[in-house]
């Protein structure tokens, strides 16, 4: 009985059956409705391993799973008190001391069920909050290779809505469960000792309900899939026709994107109406079940009671409450299993996370770095992002300290890739790094990355003051040296005319400033850095060349006497670094300074002269 | 509302019988307990077994027929919300298509795609919910009330109360519950901020060392939401077991009223306790009924946003076709964007003959993207007039000046498909055709030329080549599997399939190797025919070899003229020139 009896809960959950009563009315972090439910890999192994995640969180949780077995009496044991009172009623005998019974059982069922939900609040967002947390600080420890992979949006998801619903569907789950298991056993239990007659014709009835659920839900199954794969193919084209937009305008595309929409739309609405028919029919038809189970009890119990089987009239009246109360939690519970899954889906996208293997720990003996000279030297590194893709080949290069070098390159040859292998931003595959003849790896991770001072290619502002943004990083320093940055990097006359200036909050983390003094923005969070070893990638490609000769300024100036290194696309940036280095298909293809690349009128010198003319 | 209201009226008639189905089939559930009563009152205690049977008989039928109008009413509902979903996705996708992009820049194109998709899904099922259940608990509901005071009228006053009371309830739940909820909004949209800034951030967050600030960050966003969570919960767990409370009462108060009911009625008493619980239940849903309005009114209120949207540009009156050579001529144009002040540009004129080659620079922000974008407008001009081969663009069939003029943006966009299908837009003949029928594979001899040749200018040819399924390697959306390059490449050869008289290139080539770039201008200027090309670049070498070069700063022109010429006259011009290439000799 029991395994048919979670067989059909699976199959009710597969039809999502709606019209459940609301929890409460908040609406907000229950998952959507139409939402597919996604089946987790390995419910079980899961559910452990967050109620292992949540160890310590959960004070409380025994009393509302106390209080659970509590709130589910009312239910079992208030159909058979209203009956006996019918019987005393109709034997015309005194019933104050049963009705003020009744009372009590229903004021502690208030009381019951009020505690429970709130003192569930606040454990379910405890659990949430440290969840979320042990996420996040999982994430922020992760390699870059794993952000490349990941998109961002995705990510967010996980940490919202994925957390979200696992704590507040389980912790909702574990009560109602708790409820429902409890009302199903004590009724059944109720119904037995009082007439197995009657208590035959309900358990008909979920039987009925069993089959009927089987066969609907054959149907359904394959149909959501289907409607699940017409609407991501339909948003799939309102995505890219609405932001491309401009695109569509301008090849006068107009109409057929229409009609290539209207083609999805009408597709998603057959199948959506043909699955939510089938899905539809679940409903009534298990009204009319419980109808006919209904008068069934009706019509039986007014026999048996006519010959002299059933020993009062209120029982009558006990069963029909008890046949109404007694399909309903196979209903909620079917609805809980499949809120369920969805969370513990959820929570494996979590887990996902959670297993993803941090940014590697320093070694034991890893050394301390203390006023690094800054000498760089590769040794037969080779590099790729993806197995079986060699990004760089056997790049050696030694480089004394405080020099500029220059790469350039063909984009995709390998030159942002130097520079992540030199933060470690990623590992080399093969060979070494030496900094100052250590091996990188020897290092600590912290002290390793205090030697570089970047400018990266995104210009990544916050939402914060300016000032807080130049102190990135470096949030001790004083508001002087904060202005004397900003001042060799060219930032100030800009700083100076912002609304608050250096308290300028930038709400819109920086999208309020021109690409131009974003960048400069970077290079003064650089230049406060004050590393050894500066890092420039590509930090005037996209700034006009009137302000990219202000950059350039402000470059040359934080670059003396410190080994650096400058990515750029245009050549006229690095003509006076002291090395170049010229990239090509991940080797090292031409090295020298300007003059000399130009002597060995190589690939170096061509480029330069298509690009000078 | 007005807008559910108004796609609603469009299947009034099947609303109104499937909400006529709805009823009926609360009705035979109403109907159940009352035949019970008759079974108790009648059949048990005049001890007639006959009359058992035909009360069971006729709940039978009662039964029967509510399933019968269940089923229809759900045939009815899943058409029509599933139908009216449709409609209003295809009306602002139609809507949307018609708007200028003046519009999409103010509502948003992220936005716009939310609305149609997930605010119309809210909309849909809202909807399919009413035609359900939502309509059916309040009829329940009320039936219940009614047949209670029917069957027990001294309950009437206390049904009166607990309806009352209820309502009471119920809108103190909404009161307390709702601007509770708002901060809790508000709280998680914090949240997704401060994730989102550290996503897009990462690299310098690691490189700065700055991973506990930003855990620091989170943690007091997470902090915060927890707390508003909580306490938005718990102002909740008081509402829905005060209002099973309140009805419970009732059943006890029922019950010590009935005290001295006649033994002959009991069955009706048991009828009333059976019906008390209906009331129960249809209490329960109402909270719901209001609280998926509230979001569905949200909804609609964002849908009607966009389906109000008018296009700010006017349609000519009487659409010309001139025909076109390209001659391009702004007269005085000043322009800009809505909602801001600044002019992105004042006061441009300038003029370009068939076949001219018309370089652009200037600095970022000057305003050489906005002053390309109003030639096929894109944005109409705030002030002068732009004429292309002397007729004002505004007085232009929009779809003809579109098909005449091929804009290349910085930013390629290429739709999912195969590479031949996004090469094929450029095909203006072919487009009727493929929105037909399948035939998009089938291409003359003529336009394959056509496809190829401009794949080989736009030096695409090479790497189209060399992917496994050549010309139909299928591209994901935005074209992702494709470098920035490539797809600019690809863009590019797509505008040149359109042989068109006026050819923007907006910065196109940026993502290129000079190597490559060079090699695709050389292309260009070798091209058969001649088109009037307008060549934004940041780098003077790519313009430098123009006819003519404009050089734009601040919205304003600097310089117009050959490049000696602005190496003379043009203070910025000779800037440019400078930074990038190198001290002119004095």
């Amino acid at each position: 009985m029991c395994k048919h009896a979670c067989s059909m809960i699976r199959d009710m959950a597969d039809n999502r059956t709606t019209a459940t009563p609301p929890q409460n009315l908040s609406g907000i972090s229950r998952p959507g409705r139409g939402m597919q439910v996604v089946k987790p890999k390995n419910l079980k192994g899961t559910l452990l391993r967050l109620w292992n995640l949540t160890a310590g969180k959960r004070k409380g949780l025994g009393w509302v799973l106390l209080l659970s077995a509590f709130s589910s009496a009312a239910a079992i044991v208030s159909p058979r008190l209203t009956g006996s009172i019918i019987t005393r009623i109709s034997n015309r005998d005194t019933i104050t001391l049963l009705l003020i019974l009744l009372a009590g059982l229903y004021i502690c069922d208030w009381f019951v069920k009020f505690m429970q939900q709130f003192l569930m609040a606040a454990i379910g967002q405890r659990i949430i909050n440290h969840i979320r947390q042990a996420l996040f600080g999982k994430i922020k420890g992760l390699p870059l290779r794993f952000f490349d992979k990941h998109q961002h949006g995705e990510l967010m998801s996980r940490l919202t809505n994925d957390v979200d619903n696992i704590s507040t569907t389980i912790s909702s789950s574990i009560t109602l469960l708790m409820t429902y298991s409890f009302t199903i056993i004590g009724i059944f239990t109720m119904m037995i000792i009082l007439s197995p007659v009657l208590t035959m014709i309900t358990l008909c009835s979920v039987g009925m309900i069993f089959v009927l659920t089987k066969v609907v839900t054959r149907h359904t199954r394959k149909l959501f899939k289907e409607q699940q794969k017409y609407l991501g193919v339909l948003n799939g084209q309102i995505e890219e026709g609405i932001s491309g937009l401009t695109v569509v305008k301008a090849f006068g595309r107009e109409k057929e994107m229409e009609a290539d929409f209207d083609k999805k739309n009408e597709n998603l609405c057959k199948t959506s109406i043909r699955a939510l028919i089938w899905s539809g029919y679940l409903m009534p038809l298990m009204n009319v079940i419980n109808n006919i189970c209904y008068l069934t009890i009706a019509v039986t119990s007014g026999l048996l009671y006519i010959n002299g089987k059933l020993s009062d009239i209120g029982l009558i009246s006990t069963f029909l409450l008890y046949s109404r109360q007694f399909t309903r939690p196979f209903v909620e519970i079917a609805n809980v299993y499949n809120n369920l899954q969805t969370a513990v889906a959820g929570a494996e996208r979590v887990f996902e996370i959670m297993d993803e293997e941090p940014e590697p720990e320093d070694r034991a003996d890893a050394a301390e770095l203390e006023n690094p000279k800054g000498e760089v030297e590769f040794k037969n590194v080779s590099f790729g992002y993806d197995e079986g893709k060699t990004i760089l080949k056997d790049i050696s290069l030694k480089i004394p300290a405080g020099k500029k070098v220059a790469i350039v390159g063909p984009t995709g040859s390998g030159k942002t890739t130097i520079i992540n292998l030199l933060t470690r931003f990623y590992d080399v595959n093969n060979g070494s790094i030496y900094l100052d003849g250590k091996d990188l790896r020897d290092y600590r991770m912290g002290d390793l990355r205090k030697v570089f001072g970047v400018v990266l290619q995104d210009t990544a502002l916050f939402a914060e003051s300016v000032r807080e943004n130049i102190s990135y990083g470096n949030e001790g320093a004083s508001l002087e040296k904060i202005k004397e940055a900003a001042a060799s990097a060219g930032a100030d006359a800009f700083i100076e005319r912002l609304p608050n200036g250096y308290d300028t909050v930038l709400e819109q983390g920086g999208m309020e400033l021109s690409q131009g003094e974003r960048q400069l923005l970077t290079i003064a969070r650089a230049v406060l850095s004050n590393a050894p070893i500066m890092i420039l990638d590509e930090a005037t490609s996209s700034v006009d060349t009137v302000t990219e000769q202000k950059i350039r300024k402000a470059m040359l100036k934080i670059c003396e006497n410190r080994t650096s290194f400058i990515i750029a696309h245009r050549l006229s940036t690095i003509r006076d670094s002291d090395i170049i280095i010229l990239i090509e298909d991940g080797r090292i293809a031409e090295k020298g300074s300007h003059a000399e690349l130009i002597e060995l009128n190589g690939k170096y010198a061509e480029m330069y002269r298509t690009q000078v003319g | 509302m007005k807008l559910i209201l108004s796609y609603l009226k469009r299947h009034l008639v099947i609303f109104c019988i499937s909400t006529a189905f709805l009823t009926l089939e609360a009705v035979a559930d109403l109907l159940q307990p009352t035949y019970m009563s008759y079974i108790v009152d009648d059949g048990v205690a005049n001890m007639d077994v006959k009359q058992i049977l035909i009360y069971g008989g006729i709940m039978l039928g009662i039964a029967l027929f509510g399933a019968f109008c269940a089923i229809m009413r759900n045939h009815f509902a899943s058409r029509t919300s599933q139908t009216i979903g449709k409609e209003i996705r295809h009306d602002i996708y139609h809507n949307v298509q018609q708007l200028s992009l003046e519009n999409i820049d103010r509502l948003q194109p992220a936005s716009i795609i939310t609305r149609i998709t997930n605010d119309v899904t809210q909309i849909q099922d809202f909807i399919n919910s009413i035609m359900r259940i939502m309509i059916k608990a309040p009829i329940t509901g009320i039936g219940a009330v009614v047949l209670i005071i029917i069957q027990t009228p001294k309950q009437a006053p206390i049904m009166i109360v607990i309806i009352l009371v209820a309502t009471l309830l119920i809108i103190l739940n909404i009161l307390v519950g709702y601007p509770r909820f708002g901060k809790v909004q508000k709280k998680l949209d914090k949240l997704n901020g401060v994730s989102r800034e550290f996503l897009s951030s990462v690299r310098v967050v690691k490189a700065f060392r700055a991973e506990d600030k930003e855990t620091g960050k989170f943690r007091n966003a997470s902090d915060d939401l927890a707390a508003a969570n909580t306490s938005a919960l718990r102002a909740m767990a008081m509402f829905a077991p005060l209002i099973n409370l309140t009805v419970n009462f009732g059943i006890v108060l029922l019950l010590f009223i009935s005290q001295d009911q006649d033994a002959a009625d009991i069955g009706r008493l048991m009828a009333s306790v059976n019906y008390m619980g209906q009331v129960m239940f249809a209490l329960a849903f109402i909270s719901n009924v209001i609280n998926s309005a509230v979001r569905a009114l949200a909804s609609s209120d964002r849908i009607k946003e966009v389906l109000d949207e008018k296009p700010v540009q006017h349609r000519a009156e009487n659409p010309q076709r001139p025909e076109i050579k390209g001659r391009i001529s702004f007269n005085d144009v000043s322009f800009a964007y809505a909602g801001s002040s600044r002019n992105a540009l004042s006061h441009i004129s300038f003029s370009a003959e068939p076949g001219e080659t018309i370089g652009i620079i200037g600095p970022t922000g000057s305003g050489k993207t906005s002053l390309v974008n109003l030639i096929p407008r894109f944005y109409d001009t705030s002030e002068g007039e732009i004429k292309v081969d002397g007729v004002n663009v505004n007085e232009i069939d929009e779809e003809y000046l579109r098909s005449k003029v091929a804009l290349v943006a910085q930013k390629a966009l290429l739709f999912t498909g195969s590479i031949m299908e996004n090469l094929s837009w450029g095909l203006e003949n072919r487009n009727k055709t493929t929105a037909k029928d399948g035939e998009s594979n089938v291409y003359s001899d003529d336009e394959k030329a056509r496809i190829y040749n401009a794949v080989k200018i736009a030096c695409a040819d090479e790497f189209i080549g060399k992917t496994k399924d050549g010309y139909n390697t299928l591209l994901g959306q935005g074209g992702v599997n494709l470098s920035g390059g490539q797809k600019q490449r690809l863009s590019l050869a797509r505008a040149l399939i359109k042989e068109p008289n006026i050819l923007i290139l907006d910065d196109c080539t940026s993502a290129l190797d000079a190597n490559t770039e060079s090699s695709v201008l050389k292309g260009l200027s070798e091209m058969d025919t001649k088109a009037t090309v307008l060549l934004i670049s940041q780098r003077i070498s790519t313009v430098m070899r123009a006819d003519k070069i404009l050089c734009l700063s601040n919205g304003t022109i600097q310089g117009f003229g050959t490049h000696t010429e602005l190496l003379e006259k043009c203070g910025t011009y000779r800037e440019i020139y400078e930074s990038q290439i190198g001290q002119l000799p004095a």
